[in-house]
């Protein structure tokens, strides 16, 4: 699945190679779906990142309880350790012309703003082969042999 | 919802519309061609669109970027469980 970058405008010139005021992110849009709701939200690929992750408002938006999650504490770079709850969901992408793809996923809830969801390795990047073109500001997403869910 | 359409219309949306809501989560209408509510703080968003009396069908949650507002993001280490 072909996942054009998103364009971020900068109204002053960028520190890149050769200028410029376009700075493109890896941003994919991901259904997630719990007990009672769903959610459609950009999302960024992230493979720094080990985990997915969402912010809590996000749970309680599609009917997850997380008081029984299991909960783990995380470090986040340049922030104090905190607590992030796990829980099972379903997730889903989409071209919207010819490839979607939805599989069960465990994610986790962040307990403070993420300006995106991260979409890292465990959960979402370990489903699939990610292949980043940089020049064509593209990247395509193969699922793997341990993509668990369908394809339609 | 065409996610491909949606995509191109939110494309068209003028930055200076866009600069509006700058630094907020939005919901995006399920054509991309406007911007339903904003809040820079996700569960009032949420809110917002849910008094609205909105389905999750009908919007897509997206952060804008501040002028010059850009990350080092990634970097979550595997931790420990709680109570151990």
């Amino acid at each position: 699945m072909r996942v054009p970058y998103v364009p971020s405008h900068s109204p002053t010139p960028l520190p890149l190679s050769g200028g410029g005021f376009v700075l493109p992110r890896p941003i994919v849009s991901v259904r997630i779906t719990g007990p009672s709701n769903d959610y459609l939200t950009d999302c960024l690929l992230d493979p720094g990142a080990d985990w997915t992750v969402f912010e809590r408002p996000v749970a309680s938006q599609i009917g997850l309880d997380l008081a029984q999650a299991q909960v783990r504490t995380v470090q986040l770079v340049g922030r104090k350790p905190f607590s992030c709850s796990y829980a099972q969901v379903l997730l889903r992408i989409t071209d919207g012309i010819s490839e979607t793809y939805e599989w069960p996923s465990i994610v986790g809830f962040v307990p403070f703003a993420l300006r995106r969801p991260l979409l890292g390795y465990a959960g979402f990047l370990q489903f699939f082969d990610a292949d980043f073109h940089g020049g064509d500001q593209e990247v395509f997403l193969t699922p793997n042999r341990f993509f668990p869910g369908r394809r339609t | 919802m065409r996610l491909d359409e949606h995509i191109k219309n939110r494309a068209q949306v003028p930055q200076a519309e866009l600069a509006k809501y700058a630094g907020m989560q939005v919901a995006w209408s399920a054509d991309g061609t406007r911007i339903l509510a904003g809040d820079e703080d996700l569960a009032r968003l949420l809110e917002k669109l849910r008094v609205a009396g909105y389905k999750s069908t009908d919007f897509i949650v997206s952060y804008v970027d501040r002028p010059d507002e850009w990350a080092l993001c990634g970097g979550l280490l595997a931790g420990e469980d709680e109570g151990e």
